[in-house]
């Protein structure tokens, strides 16, 4: 346990992997919200559905390019 | 990218398709997408919505870009993409140019789309690790040098 609230719990050992289950009161959930309102706000953000280029972006030159 | 799909009537190397049975975050019905790479563009790839309206997505792949980017996977994240090694996972970020501000481009590193190699089947997820990182984690700011030019 860590602290009153947060469990761990080990549910498999195979070969290297440990699988660890971390198991976390409802309230968490709180933080949960603002996160995925977080990731929606910025997928809605990012989403393009208008016409138009985008704009001219230098990392393209100034980043080694792989051989393609 | 060759891959094998459902659809038999893609047969363009350069395109790769993608399938999110939960969409995106926010954005459930957004579940089938072709990825591929814009001209001249590089590292900056296409990630188009297959429905009937236009929505695409600007979306990088952080390797060799974003250093020290550590993605941590929750268990019934992995277990559902049937992700069992880094390897076979395909890490993709999206990009917001922001409108207002043309210069100024950022990418997700909290909620990246993660897709099984083989299966071309992904999720976008929350990353465990996410207070690490930034939503809007900034690419380029060219503000600065344009107002000093």
């Amino acid at each position: 346990m860590i602290g009153d609230e947060i469990e761990i719990r080990i549910s498999r050992i195979d070969a290297d992997v440990v699988k660890i289950g971390i198991h976390a009161p409802r309230h968490y959930s709180i933080y949960r919200n603002e996160i995925y309102k977080q990731m929606k706000e910025a997928n809605m953000g990012a989403a393009r559905n208008a016409e138009g280029s985008l704009p001219k972006l230098d990392l393209a030159r100034k980043a080694a390019q792989p051989t393609r | 990218m060759k891959l094998a799909t459902e659809t038999q009537n893609n047969t363009a190397t350069d395109q790769h398709l993608l399938h999110l049975p939960y969409g995106l975050i926010g954005l459930p019905k957004l579940t089938t997408f072709s990825l591929s790479p814009i001209e001249n563009s590089w590292p900056f790839m296409s990630m188009k919505w297959l429905g009937p309206e236009r929505m695409d997505f600007v979306v990088i792949d952080p390797s060799g870009l974003i250093p020290d980017y550590e993605i941590e996977l929750g268990d019934e994240d992995a277990e559902s993409l049937e992700i069992r090694s880094a390897e076979e996972a395909q890490v993709l970020n999206i990009v917001t140019v922001h409108s207002s501000r043309p210069h100024f481009v950022t990418v997700n590193l909290v909620g990246p789309v993660v897709v099984n190699r083989h299966t071309n089947i992904g999720k976008q997820i929350i990353i465990l690790n996410w207070g690490r990182y930034s939503s809007q984690h900034s690419l380029i700011d060219q503000r600065t040098r344009i107002n000093a030019a």
